[in-house]
């Protein structure tokens, strides 16, 4: 009779790698659906400033530049660690509730956030610098700012839990000094620890620190709020924002960049190893990518002379360790290899090429001498804009496709790849010139209309609006590929 | 559930409806709202009867008005009489157009004439007392957060001392306050010319500042609240020490 009952034991790891699998497609469908709601904000953004909604209320501009900023930096911050964390499974073991707390947590800020802009017509920017938040001049509510606050505490401790938890999991399986791979410097090469493994390290400590400084950020503003007598050092609240912000979005270009280390060599057929000189770039960038939040703010005149000096130090040397190393590592590897490009090969390999244009783009304003001039211009959102959606956006959006095609068995068809790069590209760098080119020419930052001094920013955001609408053809149609492999990959 | 919404609906409606615009006396103009915002180039009448628009009397130069009425009990008299004792303190340091603006209907180019003999400013060219047509006041009022309201019981007009900085034909700064003292006229005349001017919150009342900024010296130094910028880094530093010792510590029970 035992015969006759087969009992099928799954091990374990399959059950677990299931339910991680299943948080990541829950993440990456959530981000699919989010990306062009936040990106048709932009297109209204750029519309408003063509001139062709001479009825949308300046204020409005603002609200919506808020959500579309907060949202974008959140979104992509959210989608890199979620793409990680299945990647980190081939290593280590996070908890995939710690996933789902994360995912709850970043919901319900989601909906705060909305309310605040959407409804209250918060207007504060993506890094709403203290104390804005609290002179609205009649434009938003209390309530508004309550809510945006709010979303950032909800937010700020799921995300803290989920950055803690990951790094636990390395912890659980590497030594710190392995994690950060410095016995590759004493040219030991064993343990082999694999690229991945260091630059989350680094990306997960970079993240904490960006966290507990929105930690501190809150604690102020809530003891002035709640207390009486105390107004906050607006220099002091300053410098800790963008410890924040800073931070978050240079950790989620780690993430893109830890992506290309991971998944490009299974289309080059070249293992990409870890050695000391990877080793060295990745601890230098944890060291300075702790300074280099200070070039936003050389216009302080109260900032002592040597942090803006160490401001431009960090801002320049960051881009050698992390920039340069990784894009010459990613051209040898490529380079005489017999590369298989598909979309996530192509994504990947473009995004590495945006985060140069866009670190250039980057260093150019981090100068001192430059910034004067340039920072708010338009030359600002060019530069972010460029590592950010032809980098770092490119590089989760390839291995999003990289995973899904290979969870779901969908082919990729050559037609569509080549579509989708066509009108991402095209769309996507005639979207950043325009920026660019009115950045060169003075146009302010930030201008929901532009005044007959700066007319010439309405013609730039005018030609965008094209530009704009090809990227968004690509993004669609990538969406309608990735977002069927994603079901398919769900429901088996 | 319908009565319910209805009633909601219904609620936010009347109060929509009953609402009161907010007295723009509860609170000083606010400048932030002003700044960069074109200003009317109104015409107006000098005190001497002469014919000039607003850019004509500022002549390419930074303007700085001030708005007065001659019937005034309160404010308006000592006002003047600090912005020009503040002016006399500056001696040539500024170039600037001063334009001394009446918002009272009645006032007439002899009233103004007549104030300014008073004020001892009847003979110097830099200093323009002058009336305008009420529209174009309000227009201009409107666009430099000026307002005046008549007080029934007092028989006289409710109004701020305000001075408006103008470059260009836009709003570059407004001082509101009776008194003006000679630092605070400098610094307003020279951000109405387009110099960076160094701006410090009020003392006493900011806590945790993490440098301190001397007016006198221009020297920076840190203080305690720069601590706080080193909190992410140190909590940091010790969380992913913990971490890998409990991690250390679950490698060695496998």
């Amino acid at each position: 009779m035992a015969n006759d009952t087969v009992t099928i034991v799954m091990p374990e790891v399959d059950v677990y790698t299931a339910r991680l699998t299943r948080v990541t497609l829950v993440w990456v469908l959530t981000a699919l659906v989010l990306f062009p709601v936040l990106a048709i904000l932009g297109l209204l953004m750029r519309t408003e400033q063509s001139g062709f909604l001479p009825g949308m209320a300046p204020e409005f501009f603002y609200a919506i530049m808020t959500l579309h900023g907060l949202g974008m930096v959140g979104l992509w911050f959210v989608a890199g660690m979620a793409v990680i964390s299945v990647l980190l499974a081939s290593y280590v073991k996070p908890t995939t509730a710690v996933s789902w707390i994360a995912y709850g947590a970043t919901l319900t800020g989601v909906v705060l956030l909305l309310a605040a802009t959407l409804v209250g017509r918060l207007g504060v920017g993506w890094y709403f610098l203290y104390p804005l938040p609290f002179h609205s001049g009649g434009t938003w509510p209390a309530w508004a700012t309550a809510s945006l606050f709010a979303a950032l505490a909800i937010m700020g401790v799921g995300w803290t839990l989920w950055s803690a938890d990951l790094l636990l999991a390395i912890a659980r399986r590497y030594r710190l000094s392995h994690a950060l791979g410095w016995h590759y410097l004493s040219g030991a090469t064993t343990p082999d620890v694999p690229p991945i493994i260091i630059i989350s390290t680094v990306s997960f400590i970079g993240v904490l620190a960006g966290l507990v400084a929105a930690v501190v950020i809150l604690v102020l503003v809530a003891v002035e709020q709640f207390g009486s007598g105390f107004t906050n050092d607006a220099l002091l609240i300053k410098n800790l924002t963008f410890y924040f912000g800073h931070m978050v979005v240079n950790i989620t270009m780690y993430f893109g960049v830890a992506m290309v280390y991971e998944v490009l060599p299974t289309y080059t057929g070249r293992p990409w190893k870890t050695n000391s000189l990877v080793v060295f770039a990745w601890n230098l960038v944890l060291l300075l990518v702790m300074f280099a939040y200070l070039h936003h703010l050389y216009m302080d005149f109260a900032q002592p002379r040597w942090l803006q000096v160490a401001g431009q130090l960090s801002s320049y040397l960051i881009s050698v360790p992390a920039a340069v190393v990784t894009i010459f590592s990613t051209l040898v590897l490529v380079y005489g290899s017999t590369m298989r490009w598909r979309l996530p090969s192509v994504m990947l390999f473009l995004g590495v090429m945006g985060w140069a244009i866009g670190g250039v783009a980057a260093v150019i304003d981090s100068t001192v001498a430059v910034n004067t001039r340039f920072h708010n211009t338009l030359w600002v959102p060019a530069h972010f804009h460029t590592y950010f959606l032809m980098g770092v956006v490119l590089m989760i959006l390839g291995t999003v496709f990289h995973l899904v095609t290979d969870l779901s068995k969908v082919p990729e068809r050559s037609a569509l790849t080549k579509t989708i790069v066509g009108t991402v590209g095209v769309g996507g760098y005639g979207f950043l010139l325009m920026f660019y080119l009115a950045g060169v020419a003075g146009v302010p930052r930030r201008y929901a209309v532009y005044p007959a001094e700066v007319a010439v920013g309405t013609g730039y955001a005018q030609i965008s609006l094209i530009f704009i609408a090809v990227l968004l053809i690509g993004a669609l149609i990538y969406i309608w590929e990735t977002g069927r492999r994603c079901l398919k990959a769900f429901s088996s | 559930m319908k009565s319910a919404a209805a009633l909601l609906v219904s609620t936010c409606v009347i109060t929509s409806l009953t609402a009161q615009s907010p007295d723009p006396r509860d609170a000083p103009p606010s400048e932030d709202r002003l700044l960069h915002t074109a200003v009317p180039d109104i015409p107006l009448t000098t005190a001497s009867g002469a014919r000039a628009t607003l850019s004509q009397i500022a002549r390419g130069k930074p303007l700085v008005v001030g708005f007065v009425f001659t019937r005034c009990p309160g404010v308006c008299s000592p006002f003047l009489m600090s912005w020009r004792t503040a002016d006399r303190a500056l001696g040539e340091k500024h170039t600037y157009v001063r334009l001394v603006l009446s918002f009272d209907p009645r006032d007439t180019s002899t009233d103004m004439s007549n104030l300014a003999r008073h004020q001892a400013l009847d003979d110097n060219d830099e200093w323009t007392f002058a009336v305008a047509d009420p529209k174009d006041v309000r227009r201009l009022a409107d666009a430099t957060g000026f307002w005046w309201a008549w007080d029934e019981s007092r028989q006289q007009f409710d109004h701020p001392a305000l001075l408006a900085g103008i470059r260009d034909g836009r709003m570059v700064r407004i001082f509101v306050g009776g008194s003006i003292t000679t630092a605070r006229l400098d610094e307003f005349v020279r951000e109405a010319s387009g110099e960076f001017v160094r701006s410090y919150p009020l003392p006493g009342r900011v806590r945790c500042r993490c440098v301190r900024d001397d007016l006198a010296t221009g020297r920076t130094t840190l203080d305690w609240g720069f601590v706080l910028l080193l909190v992410p880094l140190a909590a940091t530093g010790v969380g992913t020490l913990v971490m890998f010792a409990a991690g250390a510590r679950v490698r060695g029970k496998e």
